[in-house]
């Protein structure tokens, strides 16, 4: 995957992000990681094209993210959010179904079978026909996995998929997206779990107050080179 | 908490239920006594049990009307009130704003004797069923906006990355959603539609209201005819009430959500 962030600048009432500039190709899970309100949370809704910079360009590949692209530039990518965000009054299968098949245009048997080859691929066999209270929270999140999966994106976004999950559930999930990883998706993500970042990733980009502070290989965790990253290690890890 | 009943808590409570109605019905066959000692006859009322029963479906048919019409409007008045365009969205809350402020008496006045003139047009029925849409539509459009208010935004996020279309978005997934959580406010409208239509008597609609004040004026049995009246509304309101108490019941089963 190819990311390509040139001179990026984000307000809302005061400056989010900084001047941001990054190009990177050839890796497969990017991590963005950085305290609470240090701007990488927007950053990834940028990426997204869930919102616009004020200025400055992202390219990710040879997709490139403006309001006229939009509809194309999502196309290619599948969204993963902290909450499941699945709709409550359908079912997981039908959570999927719906998109296929009624916004994307397929038929009717082709989006059931997507759908039940996605739910089975995330072992949700026995719960694809139960709406998203009635599942657990790492099922129903496993579930918007699947739907983020349906339209066949090359790249998954994630947005601290694991945030609101207790430990057990959380590596469940995991689990999920390494596999995904091994075949051949790519990920961009925000994150509150190093060990995810350790074991999972294989870039990082650490934000600090709405700049790029370090980013490098996975291995700068281990050897920080800047001091805000070595502050950053050193109050949050856990082990 | 449930705590399990006792056998005299369990019998208890239709007792209770029982003398508090028998309360009511003592108050109520205190005033009839008084007023009416010695001639009251309910079967003088039934005597015409073919204009009521003919009211009777005619106040059912007008209500339900009123209640659909009112619906679509309270959608469209929404629609109109999220508007972008200005002109529009003044316009839905103009009409909103007058018609919550006009009782529903003046409304059928106006709609029947000066509207209904004015486009030469006076089949009273129809009039009427206007003048409760018109009523009802405001306060629809309100339960709208709470409705589909109360989903969460986040869902709005996802529709939008999925390219969902405005209307993919309400025919999928807004208004299947709010759908259970309107039956109530649905089920309250359609009582009030119930108890409004009484008022088109005014314009001579034979509804239940007005077919009474007939046999009234025939039989001169007025404390009869004003608790046959009575009864009949109840016996529509009250099963109406019991619904809505259990489509909220399976409501909150609903949405238990963790």
């Amino acid at each position: 995957m190819k990311i390509s962030i040139k001179n990026v600048t984000k307000y809302y009432d005061k400056k989010v992000l900084d001047d941001i500039s990054i190009d990177i190709d050839g890796y497969s899970a990017v991590a963005i990681i950085g305290l609470s309100g240090c701007g990488k949370s927007t950053l990834l809704r940028l990426i997204s094209g869930i919102e616009f910079p004020q200025g400055g360009e992202i390219h990710i590949n040879d997709w490139k993210s403006t309001k006229e692209t939009k509809r194309e530039y999502q196309n290619q990518l599948g969204f993963v959010f902290q909450k499941h965000n699945l709709f409550p009054h359908l079912t997981l299968k039908q959570n999927i179904t719906v998109i296929l098949e009624k916004v994307k245009g397929q038929s009717k048997e082709e989006a059931e079978a997507r759908a039940e080859e996605l739910l089975n691929m995330l072992h949700l066999h026995d719960e694809m026909d139960k709406k998203p209270a009635k599942v657990s929270g790492g099922q129903a999140q496993r579930a918007s996995i699947a739907r983020a999966l349906s339209t066949k994106p090359s790249l998954l976004i994630m947005d601290e998929p694991t945030a609101s999950l207790d430990p057990i559930l959380t590596h469940e999930v995991l689990m999920e997206i390494k596999h995904l990883k091994s075949m051949g998706k790519d990920f961009i993500f925000v994150t509150h779990e190093l060990n995810f970042v350790k074991n999972f990733a294989d870039y990082v980009i650490f934000i600090d107050e709405g700049k790029i502070a370090e980013h490098g290989e996975t291995n700068i965790l281990n050897n920080p080179s800047t001091d805000k990253l070595k502050a950053f290690m050193k109050n949050v890890s856990y082990d | 908490m449930k705590t399990k009943k006792t056998f005299t808590q369990s019998i208890n409570k239709p007792i209770q239920f029982f003398m508090a109605v028998l309360v009511y019905i003592a108050f109520i066959a205190f005033v009839i006594l008084r007023v009416a000692p010695n001639n009251f006859s309910i079967s003088r009322i039934f005597e015409y049990s073919g204009l009521l029963k003919e009211a009777f479906k005619n106040t059912m048919i007008i209500s339900l009307f009123a209640v659909l019409f009112g619906t679509v409007l309270g959608f469209v008045l929404y629609l109109l009130r999220e508007s972008r365009i200005y002109f529009l969205k003044s316009a839905a809350n103009i009409f909103i704003e007058v018609m919550m402020g006009t009782p529903l008496l003046v409304l059928v006045f106006i709609t029947s004797f000066f509207i209904g003139e004015a486009f030469n047009y006076s089949e009273d029925y129809v009039l009427g069923i206007i003048a409760l849409t018109a009523y009802i539509g405001p306060y629809m459009a309100n339960m709208f906006k709470g409705a589909i208010e109360s989903i969460d935004p986040q869902q709005y996020i996802v529709m939008d990355l999925y390219g969902f279309t405005g209307f993919q978005k309400y025919r999928y997934i807004i208004l299947p959603q709010i759908a259970i959580r309107m039956m109530p406010p649905l089920m309250n409208n359609l009582s009030y539609a119930i108890k409004g239509s009484s008022l088109l008597y005014v314009t001579a609609v034979t509804e239940i209201f007005y077919a009474i004040k007939i046999i009234q004026s025939k039989t001169y049995a007025y404390s009869e005819g004003y608790l046959v009246l009575w009864l009949a509304y109840l016996a529509i309101t009250i099963p109406l009430t019991l619904l809505n108490k259990y489509i909220e019941s399976r409501q909150k089963e609903y949405e238990d959500i963790d």
